[in-house]
């Protein structure tokens, strides 16, 4: 035992050494709490991966630590008593998975698990559910360690373990000869000090893998041998070292990747890859051959998106980003984030004016700023990731493609990807469902993707409209650059949208913004504001007595008609949100009042030769979190001719279908 | 050279019966412009003192668009809903409507409305049963042809099929398909024609007799079909490519788009009459 625990560190040491020199050589980026060398092989018939991985878990706070918590989220598919397939209900991304097929679940198993004392841990370990009593969930394990960890001081894990891969319904598996191996292995939890995020002492971060969330973890340095048959193509996240050839039909790919939170691969004989580069970043896309056509479509919208970033928010720390076009059969497994590493989404014969390839893949790739760079907590805070990449992904899409044609773009029908993120939210049944801060897998049916993507892009461009794009952009650059590798959380959000806003705008919003996300994101209620009425009455030439006492009003100064004029506002909803207010008269001579919104009704009155003609809330559309902007003004004069046009265009489409009939009759 | 007499003198007889074409026309447009009516009613009243439907008038705004169908749409979508039962009405009616035209051209009676309602009640039963036993004769060839297409699908591996190898295993089957409908379609049409010729009540027999002429003369029959369709697919590439895509950002261009959709549409019940007055001529020349 004591011969094989010195071989063991012998081993340990060598490898480690190999790799951190390796390593070492790239500028180190994050705290790299862990470290893999992986080697991975595929069994394309069985849909096996046996790996073998060192790992390396550094203790980052002063607690030492007894048990390790790791990831094994493969078991998610393992059957249909896992949480993930009970809150997914089988059904995800438009797939579904509802049969006894062996072959077509998945899970991993952790074969052994030998510390750096050569104790094997494996009979030790058990499964927790730290979400939920689901007793039959295996996506959480925890390990008594033999030897504590110390503070400050490493763990050095020999790990067997074989994954089986499921049949692709959600985001992971495989299809035919596709394979897209993602939370394929063992990964240790994020151990979180005191004080990190809302830990008031150390303690295991460590959540089950749900329908709707599955990313938190260590920011690491990655070394993959993938080995698959002679002729599969491998795409993975961060940068091919080497190719070997082992001389039994398998080739063996070396990755490497520093610095990020998670690591994925696919491989299928029949990807196509295609290649560019952007600036120092190697685009790589691997497509299906009957999708050969979008790869000028992926390309430039990752560069797109590549420069967007880079200016707005951060230099893309990273020399790769590889996408991945899944076949349709495996389209379960597209619209997926990894770090480096993203699967976008695109049918064969999709017209250029359906701009989904263009949206799927810049929201993919913003996830590397997101999930992989600042790395927050989804499962706790999915809408710092998903909301805020979407938030993102609209600007880019309408700086691209034109604010009102980005997402469809065809002549005479066309919307904009802005538009559709706000309506996502002010479009459904109840937006008061619940309050985006909440855990991911404790949002109502329906309500997680509605809140946590468009309700927060949507209060983002709420945001952007009152502290304007300068401060918003300021904003954003501070939170990325000081939180950047270091898992930061909403209140740290918060704490720099206060100090920006108070730096830039003084006490223009008050204090403080702590209304704002009462308002937004703590809170469910609803902003709606509606211009209730226009009144203009004319002011009659005083009748009746007058003396020296009081005197004859003067209602003619200059001798045309005089009004008295109102606008009347309400506040129909709980949010307050300050609104500007445009006032239209007769003549073309404009008002633009500013209203606090905090009280219920709302009058602006004037008295003037001229009469108001229309008046328009929010006239340039800043509040865009209003659920109602369709009463957000009113003319004395509407444009009738709208309903005109519709009716004719609606009459020649009945006569026509009928027609039709006539034709066939 | 028979079909382009026949297609010629459909054409001369569309031209003889200009009433009738409107009487078809109008058969139409008067039960939809009610509707439409209604709907520019509801339209007028979702759209109230509201600024925001301005933006509609120049261009499209998806957001106004959707939030007056959400918020103001009710009424709208009341009668959408009436416009499809509308529609659903116009299936029989279709029946009777081509009962009339029929009864007109073969009789070479002169194209009131009376003859036309006269006839259209008088072959409506009769072009209806016509019609029941087709819907199963083309249910049938459709399960026919593409019975090898799904068993195919079926039999293929799920990871190695993609949309694209579908689509081109499915393009000769549609082919095909498109071909026999035409084909049965022509039947369908020189059955109604015998019927309404004949005045006879054999809907089978006419059937029959329809087989056997257009399987006989299958070159001339089918080219006819086919000659006659040719002028109606014009006319509708034309109208979209033309007037398609034309912005009515005007009162006037509204009205002008009006005009001009309703002469399209009175074109197309022309194209219809002509389209039997062919066939009712060929068949007259060669049965």
């Amino acid at each position: 035992m004591k011969k094989n625990s010195l071989l063991l560190k012998g081993i340990f040491l060598l490898v480690s050494v190999v790799f951190f020199v390796v390593a070492a050589r790239a500028e180190k980026l994050s705290p790299r709490y862990t470290n893999y060398k992986i080697k991975a092989k595929l069994n394309p018939e069985t849909k096996i991966v046996n790996g073998e991985m060192w790992l390396t878990w550094k203790n980052p706070s002063t607690d030492t630590v007894a048990t390790m918590q790791f990831h094994m989220y493969l078991n998610a598919f393992k059957n249909t008593e896992s949480t993930f397939y009970k809150e997914s209900g089988g059904q995800l991304r438009g797939m579904s998975k509802n049969d006894n097929d062996s072959l077509t679940w998945g899970y991993v198993d952790v074969l052994s698990m030998i510390d750096d004392s050569g104790v094997d841990l494996a009979s030790e370990i058990k499964f927790i559910h730290p979400d939920d009593d689901n007793i039959y969930d295996q996506t959480v394990i925890e390990v008594p360690l033999n030897r504590p960890v110390l503070p400050g001081d490493s763990i050095h894990l020999h790990i067997n373990f074989v994954s089986k891969l499921p049949e692709i319904f959600a985001r992971s598996g495989y299809s035919g000869n596709y394979f897209l191996v993602a939370q394929w292995f063992p990964k240790p939890g994020v151990y979180e000090p005191a004080g990190m995020r809302y830990a008031t002492k150390g303690q295991w971060n460590c959540h089950q893998y749900h329908g709707h969330s599955e990313f938190y973890a260590n920011f690491s340095n990655y070394d993959v041998e993938i080995t698959v048959p002679e002729g599969y193509v491998v795409g993975s996240t961060g940068a091919l070292q080497n190719v070997k050839d082992n001389g039994d039909s398998t080739v063996t790919q070396i990755y490497f990747a520093n610095d990020v939170v998670d690591f994925a691969w696919t491989t299928s004989p029949r990807f196509e890859v295609v290649e560019d580069m952007w600036n120092d970043v190697k685009i790589m896309v691997y497509l299906q051959p009957e999708h050969r056509q979008f790869a000028a479509r992926y390309i430039s919208s990752l560069k797109i998106a590549l420069e967007y970033f880079s200016k707005h928010l951060g230099k893309y720390p990273y020399s790769t980003i590889t996408v991945v076009d899944p076949p349709i059969s495996g389209s379960g497994s597209g619209g997926m984030e990894y770090p480096t590493f993203i699967t976008g989404g695109s049918v064969w014969g999709l017209p250029d004016e359906v701009r989904i390839i263009e949206m799927v893949t810049i929201h993919e790739f913003g996830h590397n700023y997101f999930m992989g760079i600042l790395a927050s907590n989804e499962f706790e805070e999915a809408f710092i990731d998903e909301g805020f990449n979407t938030y993102y992904e609209g600007r880019i899409m309408d700086a691209a493609y034109g604010d009102s044609t980005s997402f469809i773009g065809f002549r005479y029908f066309y919307f904009g990807d802005r538009a559709m993120q706000r309506l996502g939210y002010t479009g459904m049944k109840n937006p008061k469902i619940a309050e985006v801060y909440r855990y991911a897998w404790q949002f109502p049916h329906g309500g997680y993707s509605s809140l946590s993507y468009n309700k927060t892009a949507t209060w983002l461009m709420t945001l952007e409209g009152l502290v304007g794009i300068e401060t918003m952009d300021e904003i954003m650059k501070i939170f990325y650059d000081r939180w950047k590798f270091k898992h930061p959380c909403a209140r740290d959000f918060i704490e720099i949208v206060n100090e920006v806003v108070t730096k830039n705008l003084g006490d223009k919003y008050g204090e403080n913004m702590n209304w704002f996300f009462d308002e937004v994101l703590y809170g469910s209620d609803v902003c709606d504001y509606k211009l209730a009425s226009i009144k203009n009455k004319r002011v009659r030439k005083p009748k009746g007595l007058f003396d020296t006492i009081v005197e004859k009003p003067d209602t003619s100064a200059t001798g045309k008609k005089l009004y008295e004029s109102k606008v009347i506002l309400h506040r129909l909803g709980e949010v307050i949100m300050p609104v500007e207010v445009l006032v239209h008269f007769d003549n073309g001579d404009e008002v633009l009042e500013h209203w606090d919104g905090k009280e219920r009704t709302k009058e602006f009155s004037y008295k003037r030769s001229e009469k108001i003609m229309w008046a328009q809330i929010d006239p340039s559309e800043k509040i865009k979190i209003d659920v109602n902007m369709l009463n957000n003004g009113m003319t004395l004069e509407p444009e009738r001719n709208v309903a005109r046009k519709y009716m004719v265009r609606f009459l020649f489409v009945l006569q026509s279908i009928i027609q039709t009939l006539f034709f066939f009759a | 050279m028979k079909i382009l007499t026949a297609y010629k003198a459909g054409l001369v007889g569309t031209i003889s019966r200009l009433r009738l074409v409107t009487i078809v026309y109008l058969f139409v447009f008067i039960p939809s412009l009610l509707v439409a009516m209604a709907y520019l009613s509801a339209y007028n009243k979702a759209i109230g003192l509201y600024l925001a439907p301005e933006k509609l008038m120049h261009g499209f705004d998806y957001t106004t668009y959707t939030e007056l169908m959400r918020f103001e749409g009710d009424g709208i979508s009341a009668i959408v809903k009436q416009a499809f039962w509308l529609v659903v009405f116009y299936v029989p009616v279709s029946l009777f409507v081509t009962g009339g035209i029929l009864y007109l051209i073969t009789g070479k009676y002169k194209p009131r409305l009376a003859s036309f309602v006269n006839g259209g009640a008088k072959y409506f039963w009769r072009i209806l049963k016509l019609k029941f036993y087709f819907s199963f004769v083309q249910l049938f060839f459709a399960f026919i042809i593409y019975l090898p297409f799904g068993i195919s699908i079926a039999m293929a591996d799920d990871g190695s099929l993609n949309e694209k190898m579908v689509f081109f295993k499915l393009l000769p089957y549609l082919i095909v398909h498109l071909l026999v409908v035409i084909y049965l379609f022509t039947i369908v049409n020189y059955a109604k024609i015998i019927i309404v010729s004949k005045d006879t009540r054999k809907v089978l027999r006419s059937i029959w007799e329809a087989v056997k002429f257009v399987t006989g003369k299958f070159a001339g029959a089918y080219s006819l079909t086919l000659l006659l369709m040719i002028v109606p697919l014009l006319l509708i590439y034309v109208y979209f490519k033309v007037f398609g895509f034309l912005s009515m950002d005007s009162g006037w261009v509204v009205f002008g788009m009006f005009v001009i959709q309703q002469l399209f549409l009175w074109l197309r019940a022309a194209m219809r009459i002509w389209f039997l007055a062919g066939l009712a001529e060929y068949y007259r020349m060669r049965r």
